[in-house]
């Protein structure tokens, strides 16, 4: 009996492990990814802590929900909506959140079994997400002499090289291929099923229903027109889960009832709708990373559909909103809009939302050294650098400069950087000496740690030339800060930038404290 | 390099100048640089290489702020330290590290002169940048990145 007690007790401990590091990192993901729709329960989405909600889904076992999770499911978008996550990352985060569902957790939350998942949810459509998410750029166009999806001339002596040779070159790179198309975080298996989905657009006959079978109404002919059928294309991967079953209220594909009185409204107020949300309907369908010019491509598609045009490919480019004129007159003769999709480059300046520099959306961060727009693709040196997401994927995140909590992932020993640059052994001397600063407006009172700074830093990389030792000595203004003064020397530049107000400015004035205490 | 390059040389210098100057006054192209990349350009473009990007980021992983900054003297400002080849090879400043025993050494060129010819010194992503100077952050148009250095530099 003693004996079983320890058994179990060593078991508990092990387990306890392992699972408090897999909770760090799914509260990591949890937090950016998943939040916030099942922080709130939006969309019907189980929420974080209702264990009632959880309970139904963990009914079919758990691991249906983790496959759930990273196909999708209903209003549940593929991972969440980022598909650079991994398997593991979303495994995490729904062990996260069963965590915090009291009474769900226990008795089927066992083992995230990240192989047996990942074996169930590479199904035949991830050669598709991860071409839309990491090869389309160029190879939808033909940017920079890729050659295009379905563009049967351009492939074949490709093709003529062997799969495997064309796997190689997609995951070493190749001319201006850059390799895994410039995203080292895409795993091996990833990239090869981005070929095979490439290739499986090209040959007649070849693998193209076992390789999009969710798919199957796109033809390959369709693919073979510039960028035709991109609107299809969005809207099955991101719209089709409300708008073809009108789930939440949403206007079903074709149905003329529900969308007239939306399109009699302008196709400009549409695709606002479609970016930003409205309603149930998220922005971009919860999809964040799709590009608006996609978003648009679909709406055109969807108006397209109910107003009795003939699929043929209506590609909508960023910046040209196809021209629907007079949108109550059935015009079932008028040829679709056609556009060639501009480079990226392009599609960027005539963004309405590029002016916004400083919010940049998911699939512009941590860019990879050839796409970062300073590094030179035409050096050789450039395809050997690491990418930074390669680096990011086990640390803590944020959101904001290097989306890296650099304070979180050096205390949880995520990175544990050198402190001399020869000797391995070197601690740094940490200071725990917490200075308050009083301000005079109306911020709240800002709180400088020494701690996390002498973790990093040495004394004299701050005193005395950018702030005297000495209390009241240093006059210290955000003017200054931002223009990389004081603590503008590294915030703002390295550290975390000045847009996080609330870091530094963490103390509320007694007078705020007293009045937020009575209400 | 083949005499049909050699041919082309004025022409690809013509061009690059030309470039050069417009991108004094066009549009900034789209930059997603990595937070905190530091492009140093005090003396690469005049010497014809490309300019240096240091990925901050990259170090600091690696390495804590007072390891460089402290211990090699490097200030905490993108173009403030006199850096030149004679002195990294000598052991001062990237010279500490890259000098083929802790990191990688000074004939791999291109892994540090990566960047696009034409972009200015500065930090990336830096509020500077962003709130007080903003359009200083773009490389030359993207089309002068097509005439190589190396070609300047072999005239």
């Amino acid at each position: 009996m003693g004996r079983n007690i320890l058994l179990f007790s060593l078991a508990l401990v092990i387990s306890c492990g392992v699972q408090a590091q897999d909770a760090l990192r799914g509260k990591a993901v949890y937090d950016v990814q998943c939040a916030p729709c099942h922080a709130t329960g939006l969309l019907g989405s189980p929420r974080t802590g209702d264990a009632a909600a959880w309970a139904k889904r963990t009914a079919a076992g758990i691991n249906a929900v983790y496959a759930n999770a990273i196909k999708g499911k209903g209003s549940m978008p593929a991972r969440g909506g980022d598909a650079r996550l991994t398997d593991a990352q979303i495994i995490a985060a729904i062990n996260y959140m069963l965590k915090a569902s009291p009474g769900v957790a226990s008795d089927k939350g066992e083992p995230a079994n990240a192989k047996g998942v990942a074996v169930a949810a590479t199904d035949s459509g991830k050669g598709r997400t991860v071409y839309q998410s990491a090869c389309a750029a160029c190879h939808a166009t033909g940017a920079a002499g890729a050659p295009k999806l379905g563009d049967g001339a351009a492939w074949a002596p490709r093709v003529g090289a062997g799969a495997a040779a064309l796997q190689a070159s997609a995951l070493k790179g190749k001319g201006a291929m850059p390799p895994k198309g410039g995203n080292m975080a895409l795993p091996d298996a990833d990239v090869r099923a981005a070929v095979g989905f490439m290739l499986a657009q090209v040959g007649p006959g070849a693998a193209a229903p076992a390789a999009a079978p969710a798919t199957p109404a796109v033809a390959a002919p369709a693919q073979t027109t510039a960028d035709a059928g991109k609107g299809r294309t969005v809207y099955q991967s991101a719209c089709a889960a409300c708008h073809s079953t009108g789930v939440a209220g949403a206007p079903k594909l074709g149905d003329g009832a529900a969308w007239t009185p939306r399109i009699n409204a302008g196709m400009a107020a549409l695709q606002t709708n479609a970016l930003k949300g409205k309603g149930a309907m998220p922005p971009k369908g919860g999809n964040a990373s799709l590009a608006d010019a996609d978003v648009r491509a679909a709406v055109a598609y969807i108006v397209a559909q109910t107003r009795g045009v003939a699929a043929t490919p209506a590609v909508a480019a960023a910046g040209t909103p196809p021209v629907m004129t007079a949108p109550t007159a059935p015009a079932p003769n008028t040829p679709p809009v056609l556009a060639v999709a501009p480079p990226p480059q392009v599609q960027a300046a005539n963004d309405p939302n590029a002016f916004n520099r400083l919010l940049a959306p998911p699939s512009k961060r941590n860019a990879a050294p050839a796409n970062d727009g300073i590094h030179d693709a035409s050096s050789p040196g450039t395809m050997l650098l690491q990418a930074p997401l390669a680096s990011f994927t086990t640390l803590a995140r944020s959101t904001t400069g290097n989306y890296v909590d650099w304070v979180a992932a050096i205390g949880k020993k995520q990175i544990q950087p050198r402190w001399d640059a020869r000797d391995a052994k070197a601690e740094p001397t940490v200071m725990d000496l917490t200075i308050v600063r009083e301000v005079k407006g109306t911020m709240p009172d800002v709180v400088f740690p020494h701690k996390q700074h002498t973790e990093w830093l040495d004394c004299s990389n701050c005193h005395p030339a950018i702030f005297v030792p000495q209390k009241g000595a240093n006059q210290i203004s955000m003017a200054a800060i931002m223009l990389g003064q004081k603590c503008g020397v590294c915030h703002g530049k390295v550290a975390f930038p000045v847009s996080e107000c609330r870091l530094c400015h963490s103390r509320a004035k007694p007078a705020q404290a007293a009045r937020e205490g009575k209400r | 390099m083949t005499p049909n390059i050699m041919r082309k040389i004025p022409l690809v210098i013509g061009a690059a100048a030309l470039l050069a100057t417009l991108g004094l006054f066009g549009a900034a192209p789209d930059v997603q640089a990595e937070y905190g990349d530091v492009v140093l350009n005090n003396y690469s473009d005049k010497a014809g290489m490309r300019p240096v990007v240091f990925p901050h980021w990259f170090h600091r992983v690696r390495y804590r702020c007072k390891a460089c900054h402290a211990d090699l003297g490097i200030a905490f400002k993108a173009g403030g330290n006199d850096i030149n080849m004679v002195k990294v090879i000598d052991g001062q400043y990237c010279g500490a590290c890259h000098n083929g025993k802790v990191a990688w050494s000074v004939e791999n060129c291109d892994l540090c002169h990566s960047g696009k010819p034409g972009t200015p010194t500065q930090t990336h992503g830096s509020t500077i940048n962003l709130l007080a100077a903003p359009g200083t952050s773009a490389p030359a148009p993207a089309g002068a990145a097509v005439a190589p250095p190396a070609a300047a530099k072999k005239k």
